[in-house]
């Protein structure tokens, strides 16, 4: 299941966006009217994506999602907002590293590919991330084995050093027998 | 004529009034303002997909003229912004502390629906009977019952009456494309967002009723059934 805020300082915007989400039903959705609320919220619950308005009292989109991008680097951030300006969209790169920006009025379909996407990309990320680290403890361990047989080499060599015939038998050395 | 005034008053005590005229018989709203209408108003500009005037009978988009006299006073405004308004029509006054997008939202709905718009049509005889600052429930009883209603007299029996609402729910489409385009236009207007955000308002609307009669009007069917 994945876990998606959606923050908007007008309380029909968040009705309308719930009532077009709802039909998803591997998508449990949490509003928030107030951004500091929201902040709260992130602060103690993870979630896989946050949707946010850019203009509201007290904390713009922005910020907020800045703020977010802290807390859970790897959640999807998205801004809804029906007018911004240059300023606010490089902040909103820039600083709170969205996914995308949508516009309002949304389209219902573009508005529910774009999230689908954007947890795709989230998967993607999260699933890239645990290949690397499995990929990181592999090459520890191999590291590992390597010094311990390199050991092995220096303290016992005849163990280490077989000779192998063409037809894939061990020769012993018969001074050594 | 039918006035409407909508006045705003804001936390510093600064006003902002318009007068609406509405001719009683077309329910067309006369000029808001002699002044030459700015260049987002042309026709071409951000056109809406849907719309069947052409350019040589209007060369400017009838709901966007009557709107940028609107728009004009509110550049500074945020959507959030505190406002009183204060809304007389000749049966009542109402006033509300609200917030900009929703005062806003209230008159922006009744200039689309009374400028010469074959999209926003449907909509005059709402206005005739305007109800500033609706709610989603109320503007769905209004919106059936007119259009049940506008049914009646124009097909002449109510036998043939459209009870699955699919071209009131055409219309709601065809206006969802309407508020796009506009907002498109807004945006290149203003410099805050309280005029854009109300034209969002107003699409979700036009969004909720086609979804709503979809769903058997659930969320009004109860005031009908106790």
């Amino acid at each position: 299941m994945y876990q998606i805020m959606l923050v908007d300082d007008e309380e029909n915007i968040l009705k309308a966006l719930k009532r077009v989400l709802k039909s998803n039903t591997d998508w449990e959705i949490e509003t928030y009217v107030k951004p500091e609320d929201a902040l709260k919220r992130a602060k103690t619950n993870n979630f896989d994506l946050f949707l946010s308005d850019f203009r509201m009292p007290v904390m713009d989109g922005v910020k907020f999602l800045t703020e977010v991008k802290s807390l859970q680097p790897e959640s999807m951030r998205i801004i809804l907002s029906g007018f911004t300006d240059l300023e606010a969209l490089l902040g909103a790169i820039n600083d709170a590293q969205i996914y995308r920006f949508v516009t309002k009025p949304w389209s219902d379909y573009d508005l529910v590919s774009t999230i689908r996407q954007a947890l795709g990309y989230r998967d993607m990320l999260v699933e890239n991330r645990r290949l690397a680290d499995t990929v990181r403890e592999q090459l520890a361990e191999l590291e590992k084995r390597k010094s311990a047989l390199e050991k092995l080499q220096e303290q016992h060599p005849e163990l280490v050093n077989v000779n192998w015939s063409d037809d894939g038998s061990i020769v012993i050395d018969e001074k050594i027998a | 004529m039918l006035t409407i005034t909508y006045d705003y008053i804001f936390p510093d005590s600064n006003k902002v009034c318009f007068d609406l005229n509405i001719d009683n018989n077309t329910l067309v709203l006369s000029k808001l303002s002699d002044c030459s209408p700015p260049a987002w108003t042309y026709l071409n500009f951000n056109k809406c997909k849907n719309c069947t005037l052409v350019d040589d009978e209007y060369p400017n988009c009838p709901v966007a003229v009557n709107l940028a006299s609107i728009v004009s006073k509110f550049t500074d405004k945020q959507s959030y912004d505190d406002v009183t308004v204060e809304i007389k029509t000749p049966e009542r006054v109402i006033s509300s502390n609200t917030t900009m997008q929703r005062a806003v939202s209230s008159l922006l709905g009744l200039v689309m629906a009374t400028s010469s718009c074959p999209h926003t049509k449907f909509l005059r005889p709402m206005a005739r009977f305007h109800l500033p600052l609706a709610s989603d429930e109320e503007t769905i009883v209004r919106a059936c019952s007119f259009f049940l209603l506008s049914e009646y007299f124009q097909t002449g029996t109510a036998v043939s009456v459209d009870m699955k609402m699919d071209k009131l729910k055409e219309s709601y489409r065809q206006l969802q494309i309407v508020n796009n385009a506009l907002a498109e236009r807004l945006r290149s207007a203003t410099v805050k967002d309280a005029a854009v955000n109300a034209v969002i308002l107003l699409d979700l609307f036009a969004k909720t009723l086609p979804y709503s009669i979809d769903e058997a009007l659930s969320e009004i069917r109860y005031i009908f059934q106790n």
